[in-house]
């Protein structure tokens, strides 16, 4: 499903370069639960971007459902993304002005849904999410793990193939934090692939793999019981 | 750039603010500067003619005198006259000028205004026979090198000598008195024929009356009634005629002035007033915009507030920073603003024909307007920001989540709501008065108005002289001489009418059988004159509003009665607009040309049609024959149709000022869009990254910005509309011809607006919009 090559993401400023990604070569399958841990710096959120279309990388190629995107401009992944891809943040990035049932219904309204279809999808997954009851309220009326979930609910309101998190519980106590991630192991359960990136080991032990990036290297790959994918196996 | 909007738009709007200033102190200080300013009055004369009223601010020549004489509260009394035509003044060598303001005054003008006399002798200047004071511009053109005192001018066509007795300072600007050169008042006598000694003859002097400290005007006014009948109504008793006398402060006439006649078009107060609220409204404006702009670049800064708060820098010392820093700002913009007013002053003068300049201001209101601009408007703009910022929270600001709370801007909205409403009536108006004065020179006048050539001469002989030459011209269609000419200088009369008491006032003129033709006038019914012979001067002919103010039914055959004789109506034309469309059309009558008495002084127009030639060798022809034929006068001509728009340049300056104000209006508004679509921009950066991470596209992003604003604009339009509307449809009002109100321009401006507001959001949200998600949710 997704397969990178050698993929390398420098940051120039005028005066220092500084190489985020240093040739990672990896695959995930569809399906899969993958996290990808690391200290601060290493990588991880330079790789969630690229992965999640919203950057291309420097060098490198990038096979996305078979197509190869590391040359797409932003029009080509975006359409890409809001078709495939649903995201979860670390600060929700909830829009605030924006009830629970709007922010849900977002991804539908530029993939270009009818309202009808809007709301029975949007009320489908808040109903399946147990947050119907909060559908009117302004994001800042809700707890943080309530946050979290109306963002769960809009990354999946679309049926995206792969959901990319970003420390998803990294603002949460432990029990919104465990929510969460039952929530995102039985969405790989019913087969959606999730990528998540985070520090927590309790967190990465819900997922059926662990890269660690170094210095944006791979430095191992946990847990994995079919690939084993090194640059040079890619090749 | 954030700096150079703020820059320019405090600028801008100092500028405008100052000059408005300039512009209002000097319409309220309007001839306060003589010394007894509240002391004098200007005597006016109040005609009630069966219920009509007429105001004027002229008196008799002998009105004033017996006033002086009768009232010992009246210490001073001056008369001017013959304000209204330039005088021709001739050199040694024949050459000969045009000077406007060539009054008639006394010696006494001196002692009641301060006008300064340079040279000569302030009492005796102006008491003999053929004197004459120049103002210092005029004697050094007359003279350059010179000592003018004692040298002799000759003065107006008849070019009779006056010797020079003095020189006076030039007339300052503020005053309702003009003057160039002042003629002794008894070479008035000496030289006219006109009636000293009447109060119901000859009225054009302007009469001035210094009062004792103290005295009451109203008991004045009362103790005149008796002298006012003594004089002049007991003639017109049982006639429903009255006159009374007025006395009019001088320190009320620029503003306050009811009379159609001034030697200096009059302000009005209303617009002191509407000028003093746009300076108002354009300094609260720019304020706004600077707090907009400020805020909406702070978010730069959050970081530094946040460093500078953990490194133990209170919230005080922070305010006290970033005040400093808009009082900085004000200064220069200040500056700016000074140096912008030096550059468009003379632009602003021309529009509101004024001389105003910085360098007459007096030293305290340089004080007053420093601390009006820099303190008030520095305290006021700059301490919402500097809290706003100096309130940053170190932690969120290092991590840099600024704009977290959702805002509610009610007030930003307000405020640019209230732009765009100002900004959709200015437009709507400025078409409106461009499109009125439009209609004022294209409206059918009942005449031929162009290509037709009008040359002053001063007699009979003269006119019938330069009428035959021009005889000889193959250009030449027709020619005609009159008394006046349509938009030129009128006589009201009284006449008495057959079977009606007491009579009516009337427009009276003197035309020649070729008139008609030569104007294209029409005839409603009966007959224009059949020659020029001795016997037509029995006739008269009439106007259409003649016949309806008479309301005769066959009014063919009747009489009208004027100073002894009686004249037969055997002619009814069209009305046409023998003055300006301010005016409804009156009545008028018309004798014919060769019967009019030859008054000194009283100039005979001669008027030629012509075609297949252009202007200015219609002006060439026609100065090198009146060269021939009258070698020793000056030539005073123009063409009619320049003249008839000359009677509209108030409503242009209108026009012009109201295009100003919409200019300026729609680029302080469109600043006010651009600070707030940036602030709003930089607010929703973090929601435009999400929108697009979620897939938005960009057209949809710069969509929903606009939306944002799209909204206050139909709001705008819904109060805007309907009131300019209402405006300018009262406004129109006071034109006896006047368009119907244009609705297109509402839509005009409407769309203007929209299309001016959409494409600054779009360019400013462009930018926001165009970030990539990663950069947008990064700066979270």
């Amino acid at each position: 499903m997704i397969r990178t090559v050698e993929l390398t993401k420098v940051f120039r400023t005028e005066e220092v370069e500084t190489t985020a990604l240093n040739k990672v070569s990896f695959g995930i399958n569809e399906g899969e639960f993958v996290a990808i841990m690391g200290p601060s710096g290493c990588g991880k959120s330079t790789l969630l971007n690229i992965l999640g279309l919203l950057d291309n990388p420097s060098d490198g190629q990038y096979f996305f459902l078979d197509h190869e995107v590391s040359g797409y401009s932003e029009k080509q992944r975006a359409n890409l993304r809001k078709r495939n891809i649903g995201f979860v943040f670390q600060n929700f990035n909830l829009i605030d002005e924006l009830s629970v049932f709007e922010n849900v219904e977002l991804p539908l309204i530029y993939l270009g849904y009818s309202s009808s279809e809007r709301r029975q999808r949007v009320e489908e997954v808040l109903e399946q999410m147990q947050i119907m009851h909060r559908k009117n309220h302004f994001p800042l009326q809700l707890s943080g793990g309530q946050q979290q979930r109306v963002a769960v609910c809009r990354a999946v309101v679309a049926k995206p193939h792969i959901i990319l998190a970003d420390e998803p519980t990294g603002n949460l106590d432990s029990t919104h934090g465990d929510e969460v991630m039952n929530l995102l192991e039985s969405l790989n359960k019913n087969g959606t692939t999730i990528i998540m990136v985070t520090h927590s080991q309790r967190d990465a032990s819900y997922a059926q793999r662990i890269i660690r990036l170094f210095d944006g290297q791979i430095v191992t790959e946990d847990k994995s019981t079919e690939f084993v994918l090194t640059a040079e196996a890619a090749q | 750039m954030f700096s150079l909007i703020n820059f320019f738009g405090l600028a801008t709007a100092m500028a405008v603010c100052l000059m408005i200033l300039l512009f209002v102190h000097r319409e309220l200080t309007f001839d306060r500067f003589h010394k007894d300013a509240h002391d004098i009055y200007r005597i006016s004369l109040h005609m009630n003619i069966q219920g009509e009223m007429t105001d004027e601010p002229v008196s008799s020549h002998a009105t004033g005198p017996d006033i002086l004489q009768e009232f010992p509260e009246v210490i001073e009394m001056t008369r001017l006259s013959h304000w209204y035509e330039p005088v021709t003044v001739w050199q040694d060598d024949n050459r000969h000028m045009s000077v406007e303001f060539g009054l008639y005054a006394e010696s006494t003008f001196f002692d009641i205004f301060s006008f300064r006399l340079i040279r000569g002798n302030p009492q005796t200047s102006l008491d003999d026979p053929f004197t004459v004071v120049l103002s210092e511009t005029l004697a050094n053109e007359l003279f350059p090198k010179t000592d003018p005192m004692g040298k002799v001018l000759r003065l107006g066509n008849r070019q009779q000598p006056y010797r020079v007795t003095g020189i006076i300072e030039d007339c300052p600007s503020g005053s309702h008195i003009r003057y160039n050169l002042l003629r002794s008042y008894p070479s008035l006598l000496e030289t006219s024929g006109a009636n000293f000694y009447e109060w119901d003859a000859n009225i054009n002097a302007m009469t001035y009356v210094k009062l004792a400290p103290g005295s009451d005007v109203a008991q004045l006014k009362e103790k005149t009634r008796p002298l006012t009948y003594e004089k002049v109504n007991y003639k017109f008793e049982g006639m429903g005629v009255n006159i009374s006398i007025g006395y009019f402060p001088i320190t009320d006439i620029r503003l306050h002035s009811p009379f159609s006649i001034e030697m200096v078009e009059t302000g009005t107060i209303s617009k002191v007033w509407i000028f003093s609220a746009v300076a108002l409204f354009v300094l609260f404006i720019a304020g706004f915009n600077y707090v907009n702009l400020t805020i909406a670049k702070s978010g730069k800064r959050a970081r530094e507030v946040g460093l500078r708060k953990v490194l133990g820098a209170n919230k005080i010392t922070l305010t006290t920073q970033f005040y400093t820093e808009t009082l900085l700002i004000t200064c220069i913009s200040f500056i700016l603003g000074l140096l912008l007013v030096e550059f468009t002053l003379p632009v602003f003068n021309h529009i509101l024909d004024t001389q105003l300049s910085l360098k007459d201001t007096p030293w305290w209101s340089w004080l007053v307007i420093l601390f009006i601009f820099v303190g008030v408007f520095g305290i006021l703009a700059g301490i919402y920001p500097a809290w706003f910022m100096a309130a940053f929270q170190p932690i969120k600001t290092l991590k840099g989540e600024l704009w977290n709370k959702p805002g509610k801007f009610q007030l930003r909205n307000l405020l640019l709501l209230i732009q765009f409403v100002v900004s959709m009536a200015l437009i709507i108006c400025t078409l409106v008065v461009t499109l009125q004065i439009r209609h004022l020179y294209t409206r059918d006048l009942g005449f031929k108005s162009q290509g037709l050539v009008v040359v002053e001469t001063d007699s009979y002989e003269d006119a019938t002289l330069l009428l035959h030459a021009l005889d000889s011209y193959p250009w030449v269609r027709s020619q005609a001489a009159g008394s006046s000419f349509p938009g030129g200088h009128v006589y009201m009369e009284g006449v008495e009418i057959q079977d009606m008491e007491p009579g009516i006032m009337t427009s009276r003129i003197w035309l020649d059988y070729n008139y008609k033709d030569a104007l294209d006038l029409q005839m409603y019914e009966g007959r224009w004159f059949s020659g020029d012979g001795e016997f037509e001067a029995e006739y008269v002919i009439v106007n259409q509003a003649f016949v309806r103010k008479t309301g005769w039914d066959d009014p063919i055959g009747k009489t009208v009665g004027r100073g002894g004789y009686e004249y037969q109506v055997i002619g009814v034309m069209k009305d046409f607009h023998y003055q300006s469309l301010h005016h409804d059309i009156e009545p008028l009558m018309v004798n014919i040309l060769s019967a009019r008495p030859n008054y000194l002084e009283m100039p005979y127009w001669v008027v030629g049609n012509y075609s297949d030639i252009n202007e200015s060798e219609v002006i060439l022809a026609i100065g090198e024959l009146w060269h021939d034929l009258f070698p020793n006068k000056a030539l005073n001509n123009h063409f009619l149709s320049e003249h008839l728009e000359s009677q509209y340049v108030n409503e242009r300056s209108f026009g012009r000022l109201f295009m100003g104000f919409t200019i300026l209006a729609i680029i302080i508004a469109m600043l006010g869009v651009l600070g707030l679509s940036s602030f709003i921009a930089q607010q929703k950066q973090k929601e435009m990254g999400i929108r697009k991470v979620l897939g938005a596209s960009l057209f949809s992003i710069l969509s929903e910005m606009a939306i944002g604003f799209v909204k206050w604009v139909l709001v705008a339009a819904l109060i805007a509309l309907p009131l300019a509307y209402w405006y300018m449809e009262k406004w129109l009002a006071e034109f006896a011809y006047a368009i119907g109100f244009p609705t297109w321009t509402l839509l005009a401006a409407f769309g203007a607006i929209l299309i001016l507001a959409l494409t600054i959001v779009i360019i400013q949200s462009y930018r926001t919009a165009n970030t990539s998600p990663v950069e947008s949710l990064a700066c979270e």
